[in-house]
């Protein structure tokens, strides 16, 4: 999945912490109960919302990969945080964590590449 | 009810449009902050706004600073939604203005339950306009007859003939006084007074223009402004409203009045340099004179500038 590889690019430290590896409780890839609650059960609206960031998708993930890419770290938390946002409405977790990571470094401006 | 909903991300923008919806909110959803502030500062525009802090342009604070500016409309209230949860954030997200903060991803039962505390606000307010404009209305009308009381009719007075004067545009100004009122208070008591009073009042009312100014003046009398009225209506016009008095008995308590006015009426397209008062000063000659004359009846003023366009009495019996 290309943004767990622009996450691993852009980490300055990886998960391991002193020679071991520690056992991060990964969060979930997608919590479908807590999205329907959230849409009152709703299928088609669960629906119509992944079609939405399915549209979406593909243009914040090029402008993140050139806020990279150009060394820009105020684009880098700014649609980091907007896809955070996205993910974490659609209860897909792991992802949104991911994105909240990105943003974190972009705010704090280490997006070596 | 209306409200507004701005976020940039579309994906959190259909949610909330779709939760609000389904809980019965008429929605307008914007997607970034200029849009919103723009539907905000309108006249009539959503009284409830939802907004996202982080939107490129004007963020959620931003609209909240631009709504606040505009003191002269209806307050307008307004949640951030964020996924900021420092307190300093808190403090500076209401400080900016903002009314409420909830923090994403929200939980629709307390979102929804938020909104209604912003409805009673909103519906607070209501009340308290309510009753302002309930004075001001006690304020500038009589409150037997709920015409404009003396100081307004006056106030209404000068305007119009300063207006008439700058257009070169005909009014009229009648002052009517009910005939015989003190012996009708002394005969029947002051409570049917009142009532006779009051039903003049209505009918004088009905038989003016919406744009005309109908006032009570005095005890029994009352101070007519036909805007726009033409020295050739005037007379004809006149005679109307002194007929909706006299055609029809007043029916009181105790029965059917009779019940007849005298009127003064200054009518002309030519203004001079009168004063109010020297204008009132003649109508009030003249409604003298018709008293005068025999009551119920129409007395013009006579035209001091020799612009001469009607005789200077009628003369009408009584039925």
């Amino acid at each position: 999945m290309p943004f767990v590889y622009l996450h691993r690019r852009t980490c300055a430290q990886g998960i391991q912490c002193g020679g071991n590896k520690v056992n991060v409780a990964m969060p979930e890839v997608l919590n479908l109960t807590e999205l329907l609650s959230r849409v009152d059960n709703d299928q088609e609206l669960v629906t119509e919302l992944f079609s939405i960031f399915k549209s979406v998708f593909p243009s914040h993930l090029q402008r993140l990969s050139d806020a990279v890419a150009n060394e820009k770290p105020q684009q880098v938390e700014a649609e980091s945080h907007t896809l955070k946002g996205m993910l974490l409405n659609l209860s897909a977790a792991r992802a949104a964590a991911i994105a909240a990571d990105l943003e974190n470094l972009g705010r704090e401006k280490k997006i070596a590449v | 009810m209306k409200i507004l909903i701005a976020d940039d991300d579309p994906v959190s923008r259909r949610l909330l449009e779709k939760t609000l919806l389904q809980a019965g909110y008429d929605v307008l959803a914007v997607p970034n902050g200029m849009a919103a502030a723009e539907q905000l500062c309108k006249q009539d525009g959503p009284r409830l706004a939802l907004l996202d802090w982080e939107m490129p342009e004007l963020d959620g604070p931003g609209v909240c600073r631009e709504v606040r500016k505009k003191k002269d409309q209806g307050y307008v209230y307004m949640i951030l939604l964020t996924s900021k949860g420092l307190k300093t954030d808190i403090v500076t997200g209401l400080g900016s203005g903002a009314d409420d903060y909830l923090t994403k991803p929200f939980d629709s039962g307390e979102l929804k339950a938020r909104l209604c505390t912003g409805q009673r606000i909103l519906h607070l307010e209501g009340r308290l306009v309510e009753a302002r404009e309930n004075m001001r209305f006690k304020a500038s009308h009589d409150a037997l007859t709920s015409l404009f009381n003396r100081g307004v009719i006056m106030e209404l007075l000068g305007r119009e003939i300063s207006r008439s004067r700058r257009e070169r545009a005909p009014t009229a100004i009648l002052l009517c006084d009910v005939d015989h009122f003190k012996s009708i208070n002394d005969t029947h008591g002051h409570l049917i007074g009142d009532e006779v009073l009051r039903e003049a009042a209505r009918r004088l009312l009905l038989s003016v223009r919406s744009y005309d100014y109908v006032g009570r003046y005095g005890g029994e009398e009352f101070l007519i402004i036909l805007n726009n009225c033409d020295p050739v209506s005037a007379p004809r016009r006149a005679e109307e409203i002194r007929r909706s008095l006299s055609d029809t008995p007043v029916h009181t308590s105790i029965g059917p009045l009779l019940v007849t006015m005298s009127m003064g009426v200054h009518q002309t397209a030519n203004w001079g340099a009168q004063s109010v008062e020297e204008l009132l000063h003649q109508v009030d000659g003249a409604m003298y004179a018709a008293k005068a004359a025999g009551r119920n009846r129409l007395s013009f003023t006579i035209p001091s500038d020799g612009n001469h366009v009607v005789p200077s009495e009628t003369e009408r019996s009584l039925r």
